[in-house]
């Protein structure tokens, strides 16, 4: 009996050790959390409170006179006068009627530098739509440059503590914008040129797609490049390939290109697609097929492990039926590791989507203005776009940056979720 | 060497459906079948019982060339069926398969609907010509395992959602629908209840009017409830051969007699 | 079946507790059969009544035995699904029982008869004989029980010769009392009273047998009933 009750005392202690022990190891982990949760957390706070003015653009109304004699235009003249005609000096000198009091060369400079550079041509195209304008005055919508953009978001109406502003606006154009706030022709509206436009030098016409075709175009490549092969050789060596000291080395080989630094991907394509093969430089086929390089390994690995996944009782069952090898892996193998090997590719994708290094080695890193139409066709992708306006030194390019991590974190959840959705959906219980 | 193992009892029989003569089974270098001679006959259950490990599924998955799946698994000796040696080059391993087909321990349904389960041997062997055949193909094997009252209503449903004895009847209606000579059963009941497998037993029973039945089990019962003959194993040899009757009243052998009162194991 | 067998080493040992358990109460059952016999003679030899008293109480406690002893065949068979040895050995004891039963009541009435014959003053003319029979068939039951402690087939067979010279005896016995009936019509009521008890002795004799063909059946696994003693013989040598 003493005996017994010598136990009881001793388990109870040990009890209450291991309870302390749980209750230690529970908080361990909640710490963690917390510290991940508290990371994710600052990480969009930062780039939500800097991106989010990229979604708003600030315009200017202003009232301009066609005057056919500073155009030399009359409602009747054709595409070609209107192409010829001098709408740079027309623009510059309807500002100027606007603002008779600002004389010297400096002041006139700020006054040209409140909207965006690229408004002669703007008016030249309205013009071009409508000719009958010619002659009429008509108040028009203008982009505002990005220093004012910047000022007029960030700045105006806001005690600054120190006096100063954010941006490059100076005192004269802030007095003028504080003028035309009174008479309410300055305002925000929706920046539609940040999703229509590709990259511009100019902050307030830059967009970001070009980024996102030329990465889409890129992905497209990777999935059709790595996708069969992966597949291809994760059921070759689950399914066929006979255990042997070649079959090992294969796989410890698989699993070493995993983990080796993407840059060499890119100077891997940079040898064999751009110097060797003659491809063109920054095109999305070669991003895709350095890319897929890069990818073709995770999609092996957890393919294969979606191929073990299988229960061996499905192959015997479709053996002992007298289906043969092949038909027992396309027809029961196959559809049932189809799930992980999607997932394993769509993870993969993801991941090929956030890469920047090897992209870099292959030139995509140029400036590109044009939005491209074919995987032929100069492009950049988006990690890479971030990564170029984050090197540029204008203000009105830092809120640009945190919008296309944005888009870039939005297309990355929306990719992550999707796998999830579909192992959720095509997955099979046996 | 040491001098080859006798069986005790009968195991060679007049015209059998299949011969087994000198069969061993190695692992890599660890032998798993010492020399077995074995007759099975026409239309008939025979049942394997032993120790686990012991051999005996081992040497049901040489009836049918199973083990070709395992790298390291070698097969030696003579294995006929009717007459002609299953492991000759001229046999394709897929018709093998088809004239003797399997059934295994745990039910393993393919993750498809019930009618696609027993559909499938028929579409991959090319044995119907069209849909109405097919049909009937699937209801008749249905019908033979007598599955066809409980799941006419749901045949395109997965097969998965079945009760486990109804899986293992589904999967032994998938093995006939192929119209096997001889079914090989590893330990067919050995997942179920105790009712799922007197219905599977009834079955056995039943298809042994048709089928050459091979079955290995664990339960010495259902060896002396299904089977005409038994064929105990131990240590991968064959021991002793006898009708049922006579190995569960008064078996030939001493350690056939200690295995099954229940002294070793 | 060259191997003796044996009936412990059960991985399950409760299975091997229960085997001997019901085996050592046969053998009571057995002894306690014997005891009515031993009353019985001793009566015979002393000429007195006075042993046989306790008899009824005997056969009374063979008959709760015997149901015990089946209670617990049944539980085995239910519970363990006894195969090859085992299963002979339940049922062969089931049978044996029952044999052994039977013997006990075939005693209780010999005793019975003696009793009545003592008290009555037969002569002793007509119970005389009874005497050797009486011995003969208790040698008998005692080599018996001992062939199904020892589960032996050669002392079975051996057994089947007493019985044999058992029912010659019978035959010196039932001779014996027809030629006293023929000489003196007066004991005919009381010789048949004795011929009744020589008959139950032989019967006694034949249940021993029975219990040995079961010993043999369990031993060899060969059912020996209805079978010639020569073929027997022939069999198992």
């Amino acid at each position: 009996m003493s005996d017994r009750k010598d136990i009881a005392l001793r388990r109870a202690e040990s009890l209450q050790k291991r309870h302390a022990a749980e209750t230690r190891f529970r908080w361990y982990g909640r710490a963690a959390i917390s510290f991940g949760m508290l990371c994710i957390v600052f990480l969009f706070t930062d780039i939500f409170s800097k991106g989010a003015g990229a979604f708003q653009q600030t315009y200017i109304d202003m009232e301009i006179h066609f005057d056919p004699e500073v155009l030399g235009l009359t409602p009747q003249s054709t595409p070609a006068e209107i192409e010829q005609a001098s709408f740079g000096s027309f623009f510059k000198k309807a500002l100027r009627q606007q603002y008779p009091d600002l004389t010297s060369r400096k002041e006139k400079r700020q006054l040209y530098g409140l909207v965006t550079s690229d408004m002669p041509l703007t008016l030249r195209n309205q013009v071009m739509a409508e000719p009958s304008l010619i002659g009429t005055t008509k108040s028009i919508r203008m982009i505002a440059d990005d220093d004012i953009d910047v000022y007029y978001k960030y700045s105006y109406g806001r005690d600054n503590e120190d006096g100063t502003s954010v941006g490059r606006a100076t005192e004269l154009q802030q007095s003028i914008v504080a003028e035309l706030a009174q008479q309410g022709r300055i305002g925000t509206r929706f920046n539609n040129t940040f999703f229509t436009a590709a990259d511009s030098r100019e902050p307030e016409l830059a967009g970001i797609k070009g980024a996102i075709v030329g990465s889409m175009l890129t992905l497209m490549i990777t999935l059709i490049i790595s996708f069969p092969i992966a597949v291809a050789t994760a059921i070759y060596l689950e399914e066929f390939a006979p255990k042997n000291k070649l079959t090992d080395f294969i796989e410890v080989n698989i699993n070493n290109l995993a983990a080796v630094p993407s840059v060499i991907f890119g100077l891997l394509g940079l040898a064999i697609f751009i110097n060797f093969f003659g491809l063109p430089r920054s095109v999305p086929l070669v991003g895709g097929l350095v890319l897929s390089l890069m990818t073709l390994p995770t999609i092996i690995i957890s393919s294969r492990a979606a191929i073990k996944a299988v229960p061996p009782s499905i192959r015997d069952a479709a053996l002992g039926m007298g289906a043969s090898k092949v038909q027992t892996v396309l027809h029961h193998v196959l559809p049932l590791a189809l799930p992980g090997m999607l997932t394993g590719t769509i993870i993969g994708m993801a991941q090929a989507l956030g890469e920047t290094a090897p992209l870099l080695m292959i030139g995509m890193v140029a400036f590109i203005v044009d939005v491209p139409a074919s995987v032929g066709d100069s492009a950049t992708v988006l990690p890479v776009q971030i990564f170029l306006w984050s090197d540029s030194p204008e203000r009105g390019f830092v809120e640009k940056t945190s919008a296309a991590i944005m888009v870039l974190l939005t297309f990355l959840i929306f990719m992550n979720s999707f796998a999830v959705w579909l192992r959720k959906r095509l997955e099979r219980r046996w | 060497m040491t001098e080859r193992f006798q069986t005790v009892g009968n195991p060679l029989l007049e015209d059998p459906k299949m011969r087994v003569r000198n069969a061993s089974v190695f692992y890599a270098d660890k032998q798993a079948i010492f020399d077995v001679d074995l007759d099975i006959g026409k239309n008939q259950v025979i049942s394997m019982i032993g120790p686990s490990g012991c051999g005996k599924s081992t040497f049901l998955r040489c009836l049918n060339r199973m083990n070709d799946t395992i790298d390291i698994c070698r097969v030696e000796g003579q294995l006929e069926l009717d007459g002609q040696d299953i492991n000759d080059r001229k046999i394709d391993v897929v018709e093998l398969r088809a004239r003797v087909g399997m059934v295994f321990q745990k039910p393993n349904p393919f993750p498809k609907s019930i009618y696609e389960n027993v559909a499938y041997g028929a579409r991959i062997h090319g044995l119907t010509d069209n849909k109405v055949q097919l049909d009937d193909l699937v209801e008749q094997c249905l019908q033979r395992c007598g599955l066809w009252k409980e799941v006419k209503d749901r045949l395109h449903e997965p097969a998965t959602g079945l009760s486990g004895g109804q899986q293992q009847r589904l999967c032994i209606a998938r093995a006939i629908a192929v119209n096997p000579e001889v079914i090989l059963m590893d330990e067919p009941c050995s997942a179920l209840d105790p009712i799922a497998t007197a219905t599977v037993e009834e079955l056995i029973h039943e298809l042994s009017q048709n089928f050459t039945i091979c079955i290995v089990t664990h339960s010495m019962q259902q060896a002396a409830r299904v089977s005409e003959r038994t064929a105990y194993f131990h240590l991968g040899k064959l021991i002793e051969v006898n009708d049922t009757s006579k190995v569960f009243t008064n078996p030939e052998h001493q350690l056939t007699e200690e295995y099954i009162t229940g002294r070793i194991g | 079946m060259t191997e003796e067998l044996k009936f412990g080493g059960h991985i399950s040992r409760q299975f091997d507790e229960e085997l001997d358990e019901i085996r050592s109460r046969v053998l009571k059952m057995g002894s306690l059969v014997e005891e009515q016999l031993e009353k019985t003679l001793t009566a015979l030899r002393e000429m007195s009544p006075a042993s046989i008293s306790g008899v009824s109480k005997l056969d009374r406690k063979v008959n709760k035995m015997e149901m015990k002893i089946d209670e617990e065949c049944t539980q085995i068979l239910a519970k363990r699904q006894p195969a090859a040895g085992d299963l002979r050995l339940i049922i062969a004891t089931s049978k044996s029982v029952r044999d052994l039963e039977r013997a006990g009541d075939e005693a209780e009435k010999v005793a019975h008869m003696v009793k009545r014959a003592l008290e009555n003053d037969t002569s002793p003319n007509l119970y005389k004989g009874l005497q050797d029979l009486v011995e003969q068939v208790e040698e008998l039951l005692h080599a018996t029980l001992d062939t199904y402690a020892r589960m032996e087939t050669r002392s079975a067979v051996h057994n089947m010769r007493l019985d044999q010279a058992v029912d010659a005896e019978y035959g010196r016995v039932i001779f014996r009392l027809v030629e006293i009936m023929k000489n003196d019509s007066d004991s005919v009521s009381d010789a048949l009273d004795v011929m009744w008890a020589a008959r139950s002795l032989e019967r006694i004799g034949d249940h021993c047998i029975n219990i040995c063909e079961n010993v043999i059946y369990l031993v060899e696994g060969e059912d020996v009933r209805h079978t010639k003693f020569k073929e027997i013989e022939d069999q198992l040598s």
